[in-house]
């Protein structure tokens, strides 16, 4: 229940003595090795997270969502003040809390491995936070018990960690956060340890208890999927920068660059070199040998940004390509059937393109080596700068 | 018959490591077990002519001469209280010494520390002893020519006082000691998992409560089996610090008098083998009951925490 914002923040992590050496032998040695990740390297330090800036709403359910290492759990560490903020100010409530130690700042975090105390039955663990305030023994138990009931783990209380399975480990994570009613709750990849269908119930299930228990949420992920379905609103990070932050409908249908648009959505957006062409007011894209018309309210944002004629980097995904008698034209590597659609894998002039076709409007069934024809509407065309990958209607 | 054969196929499929055991096994049969033998010394009168097994029989004759002999209450009562001093002190000392190196944030200065504090482990005894020796010393050490006399104080005779000595000697103990009692726990720490401090510190636990609520906790098994072990040697004492510290000072003998420090002087005063012996089938025969006991008193405490 607060309001969090964070300006302008930015971790660098100092080298440790005798490390940053180490470092330099070792670019010499393996180059490629550093490439990885392309964090920034400065003299003070790996740069993990810069320019980072985010207004949480009250009870606002954010999702920072990136590839490994580009600095969620570092933001997420530093609003829960376990890392230091190199620069920049992090308020709750309109509070400061740079230099506030973590218990004092009332929030609460689970952990990707749990952490649970292993020597402390599950009462014990969720009890701690509760015992350490010097809470009423009776209120201590009346708030765990209610906490056990919502998460289902009232049998398993007397046992310890150890005797648990993963996912009864990770709700008595959660148990633990919610025990204290924290103002902001934190989750640093909170399912990613568990196997797939367990991942998805309990994906449903914070859902459930985020309804239950209104508080502001961060929660960290590498998945877009889980970030998808969870978050009123979703920060895409790389490299250290955000790249985007919007509602998962709008981050998933005005992608602000290329990154965004080829982490966002499953399958994977399609991607093409075509040509930007403006004639007048009207702008069109063309791509192996067709030539479609963007839609209005994409081309007054490309007027307003004064968009010229240029190659660019076209995007559509594969849910938004059909299948048509006329377009470019392409042959089917793998028809993959499942069932309310086929994924098409097609060669597109030696391109991989992707498209979905509902199972309902398909004539007849396709086949390895099939010559397929594809198109797409203007409304779904992303075009995005050769030069800076950016959209060019942002 | 089933057992033989299954005893015979592990042989079989894992001979490498029992061959990999070996040595250790043949060393631990020469030093340990073939020496049991002499323990039938502590049921004879020994003599050179006799040697060890064709001495006279005289059942228990030496352990009624150790009992009644005065010494045998002091030299008991200083090796237990010396022994218990040294556990539970030094458990407090070491826990706390490896908590403050794992604290340390910069690697330097814990190798750095971590070195001072193992150093003296590496010295011999008789150095350690010359050393407390130049700062004892009745007429030119340390402490009485550059503090006492200074400070216009008398000074102290340490070598012919008693009531300096269990001081002196816990002091060194530990000066000595904790180097090497705290690598354990040390290595303990650090195997702790950093995210439960995470957690705990989320939880609004203090340091001193993380401390006591996850530290702790997290040693607590490496702390009964090393209590069970010492509690083993009770019995036992480091020969070195109490013969040789002392510099065999006669008048301080009531303070520094232990069961091996006894067994060491009957053998050079008397050559009584015979007593000598008795003394060690003593200390071994205690020590083995004291650790069945502690151990089947943790199993019944906290089973999980039990070494058998
Ligand atoms: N304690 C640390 N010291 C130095 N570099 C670190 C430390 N923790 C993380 N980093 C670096 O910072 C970057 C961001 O890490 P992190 O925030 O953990 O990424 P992720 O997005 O996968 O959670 C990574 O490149 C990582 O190598
Ligand atoms: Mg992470």
């Amino acid at each position: 229940m607060a309001e969090v914002k964070l300006v302008n923040i930015k971790k660098v992590y100092p080298y440790v003595s005798g490390e940053e050496k180490k470092k330099n032998k070792k670019k010499s040695a393996d180059e490629p090795e550093k490439k990885k990740v392309n964090l920034q390297i400065t003299d003070e330090g790996v740069v993990a997270v810069q320019a980072f800036n985010l207004d949480i709403k009250d009870k606002e359910f954010i999702v920072l969502v990136g590839p490994s290492g580009c600095g969620k759990s570092t933001t997420l560490r530093m609003v829960a003040g376990l890392e230091e903020i190199s620069d920049g100010e992090l308020y709750i409530d309109g509070k400061l809390m740079n230099d506030v130690a973590p218990k004092d700042r009332d929030i609460a975090m689970v952990f990707q491995n749990y952490a649970l105390y292993p020597h402390m039955t599950v009462y014990d663990n969720m009890a701690f936070s509760l015992k350490l305030r010097h809470t009423p023994k009776d209120e201590i138990d009346k708030k765990v018990r209610e906490a056990a009931e919502i998460l289902d783990i009232t049998q398993y209380l007397e046992r310890k960690p150890k005797a648990l399975s993963g996912g009864q480990r990770q709700r008595v994570a959660i148990g633990r956060a919610i025990v204290r009613a924290p103002k902001v709750m934190l989750m640093d990849e909170p399912l990613s340890n568990l196997d797939a269908k367990l991942r998805n119930e309990m994906r449903a299930e914070i859902i459930k208890l985020r309804q239950r228990i209104n508080t502001t949420f961060m929660y960290v992920t590498h998945d877009q999927t889980e970030a998808m379905t969870l978050g009123d609103r979703i920060v895409i990070m790389k490299d250290g920068y955000i790249q985007q932050i919007g509602t998962p409908q709008e981050v998933f249908n005005h992608p602000a660059n290329l990154f965004v648009a080829g982490f966002i959505g499953m399958p994977v957006m399609n991607f093409f070199d075509a040509e930007l062409k403006r004639e007048g007011d009207k702008f069109f894209v063309e791509v192996g040998g067709i030539k479609v018309e963007l839609a209005p309210e994409k081309e007054a944002r490309l007027l307003k940004n004064n968009v010229q004629s240029q190659p660019v980097t076209l995007g559509v995904r594969p849910e938004h390509t059909d299948v048509a008698e006329q377009g470019i034209a392409s042959t089917v590597e793998v028809a993959e059937m499942m069932g309310s659609s086929v994924h098409l894998h097609l060669n597109a002039d030696g391109k991989d393109v992707i498209v979905i076709v509902p199972t309902i409007d398909m004539k007849g069934s396709y086949k390895q080596g099939d010559t397929v024809h594809f198109t797409f509407d203007g409304k779904v065309a992303h075009v995005f700068s050769k030069e800076t990958d950016k959209n060019l209607e942002f | 018959m089933q057992k033989k054969s299954s005893l015979m196929k592990k042989l079989k499929k894992y001979w490498p490591f029992y061959f990999l055991a070996l040595p250790g096994l043949i060393y631990f049969f020469i030093n340990n077990y073939i020496p049991m033998g002499g323990l039938i010394l502590a049921f004879e009168k020994y003599t050179v002519s006799g040697g060890i097994f064709g001495s006279k029989k005289i059942g228990f004759q030496n352990f009624k001469f150790l009992f009644s002999n005065a010494d045998a209450w002091i030299m008991t009562r200083n090796t237990l209280l010396y022994n218990i001093v040294f556990i539970l002190l030094g458990l407090v000392i070491s826990i706390l010494t490896a908590y403050f190196l794992h604290e340390l944030k910069s690697n330097m200065s814990r190798k750095f520390y971590q070195t001072v504090i193992l150093f003296p482990s590496l010295l011999s005894i008789i150095i350690v002893s010359y050393l407390a020796n130049a700062l004892l010393a009745g007429d030119t050490g340390f402490i009485n020519n550059h503090i006492l006399l200074p400070l216009g104080l008398e000074p102290i005779s340490f070598y012919s006082e008693k009531k300096w000595w269990p001081f002196i000697l816990v002091f060194v103990h530990f000066w000595q000691m904790t180097g090497t009692s705290c690598i354990l726990y040390l290595a303990n720490m650090s195997a702790i998992d950093p995210s439960l401090y995470e957690a705990a510190s989320m939880d609004g636990a203090t340091r001193w409560q993380s401390f006591f609520n996850i530290t702790i906790p997290c040693l607590v098994p490496t702390i009964i089996t090393l209590t069970i072990l010492a509690v083993g040697k009770i019995f036992n004492s480091d020969f070195g610090l109490f013969y040789q510290v002392p510099m065999n000072s006669g008048a301080i003998i009531d303070v520094t008098q232990t069961i091996d420090t006894y067994v060491y002087r009957g053998l050079m005063n008397t050559a009584n083998l015979g007593m000598s012996a008795a003394a060690c089938f003593y200390q071994s025969v205690v020590g083995f009951c004291l650790v069945m006991i502690t151990n089947s008193m943790v199993r019944r405490i906290s089973s999980e925490n039990a070494m058998f």
